[in-house]
């Protein structure tokens, strides 16, 4: 009798603990779990500091922004759980980069407009004369528009993949537009191809009468002529605005090239990891160790300007070429041209031209 | 053909054929589809 009732006088004590207890643990400054419940609540700690000093939102925001831990296996970018550089490609690509592209095609087309108006055709001087002159073989010829047409199928497949979204689905349906720019992607990277065997072949046959020299300079600061009427500068075969355009499309074309192989082979032909360490040489601090992922945004972004810049440029080209100067376009139609525009436009051309069928007539035997 | 344009289409037509080439050539050289989802491609 009196061992049970002293179980029960115990079990009530120990009710009487744990109530206690109870109440101390909920009370505003408990002291029994060493933390009081505001600290718990308060700068997101998790209360026993069990997880550092941040609490899982924080620590998982961090991994969504990109920090990263330590792995012990080889492939140190496994530490890097979310690879946040996606939205910052994204969001430079459809925000500045697409503005700045478009902006920039806009005020090329304006400034052309602006000069046509001014400025008019640039006609022959001298008149035609009627006797030609050739300019450029067919080997030539046929080289130029190889990189051309492929060059007008890439540009407008290209500013397609940029702004298509933007503009033809309202005009032509969503369906109409998957559809073309599923053959357009095809297009651009099958004929990118023909452009890259275009410009090689350029270089080679090229190269050589595109070194700069002392005249480029007399040349440029006149303007090549382009703002007055019978300023004609002295140029041999190619002036320096056409020495300009040919590097560009070279140095420019060649680069396009290469980012864009890293696109269509992501985790093969990987080149800015590399690229960057040359660069840092002169001072900067570009990254050099970059994921196949980093790769492939800076590829996608830098072949992306660039396409927008020689989009640009060569629009300028089209326009000399073509409406801008009278005579221009025989040079790579068909390959004749008029004696008194090659005499205006490439006087030290026409002089090499001229010596060199006069000797060689000296050395043929006479009949 | 006028002169005039004769190389403007043999250019073209040339493009076109090489990417005609190259595409055929991409597209072989890439798995079908079904090697590309199957467990035994490790690639990423």
């Amino acid at each position: 009798m009196i061992g049970f009732k002293f179980r029960g006088i115990a079990a009530q004590l120990i009710l009487a603990v744990l109530l206690v207890f109870a109440v101390n643990v909920s009370s505003v400054d408990g002291p029994a779990l060493g933390v009081s419940k505001t600290a718990a609540q308060s700068s997101g700690n998790v209360p026993g500091n069990w997880s550092g000093n941040v609490s899982d939102a924080q620590f998982w925001r961090g991994v969504r922004a990109g920090d990263c831990g330590t792995v012990s296996i080889p492939d140190k970018q496994a530490a890097c759980l979310v690879q946040s550089g996606g939205d910052e490609l994204r969001a430079f690509r459809n925000g500045p980069m697409s503005q700045f592209g478009g902006w920039s095609l806009l005020a090329m087309l304006v400034i052309l407009v602006l000069f046509f108006m001014l400025r008019g055709r640039i006609r022959i001087d001298a008149g035609a004369s009627g006797v030609t002159v050739e300019r450029f073989n067919a080997f030539e010829r046929f080289i130029h528009w190889l990189t051309a047409s492929s060059f007008i199928v890439l540009a407008l497949s290209g500013l397609n993949t940029l702004y298509g979204k933007f503009l033809l689905p309202s005009l032509i349906g969503k369906s109409a537009f998957a559809t073309l720019s599923m053959w357009s992607k095809l297009a651009h990277t099958s004929i990118a191809w023909a452009f890259m065997l275009g410009i090689g072949l350029m270089f080679v046959v090229w190269v050589k009468d595109n070194i700069g020299n002392k005249g480029d300079l007399e040349w440029l600061l006149a303007a090549g002529g382009l703002f007055s009427k019978n300023v004609h500068p002295p140029s041999r075969r190619f002036n320096a605005g056409q020495k300009l355009i040919f590097w560009f499309v070279v140095i420019g074309g060649g680069s396009s090239a290469l980012s864009g192989l890293s696109l269509l082979f992501p985790f093969e032909i990987q080149l800015f990891a590399s690229t960057f360490k040359v660069i840092n040489v002169f001072g900067f601090s570009f990254p050099t160790e970059l994921s196949p992922l980093q790769e492939t945004q800076y590829a996608l972004m830098w072949h992306g300007l660039l396409g927008l810049a020689m989009i640009a440029v060569i629009v300028g080209h089209i326009y000399i070429g073509s409406l801008g100067m009278e005579g221009a376009f025989d040079a790579v139609g068909s390959g004749q041209v008029d004696v008194n525009w090659a005499k205006e436009h490439h006087n030290l051309w026409v002089e090499e031209m001229e010596q060199k069928s006069a000797s060689d007539a000296s050395t043929q035997p006479a009949e | 053909m006028g002169e005039r344009w004769k190389s403007v289409w043999m250019g073209s037509i040339a493009a076109v054929l090489i990417a005609l080439a190259a595409g055929v050539i991409m597209d072989k050289s890439n798995m079908s589809v079904s090697d590309k989802f199957s467990t035994s491609a490790t690639r990423l």
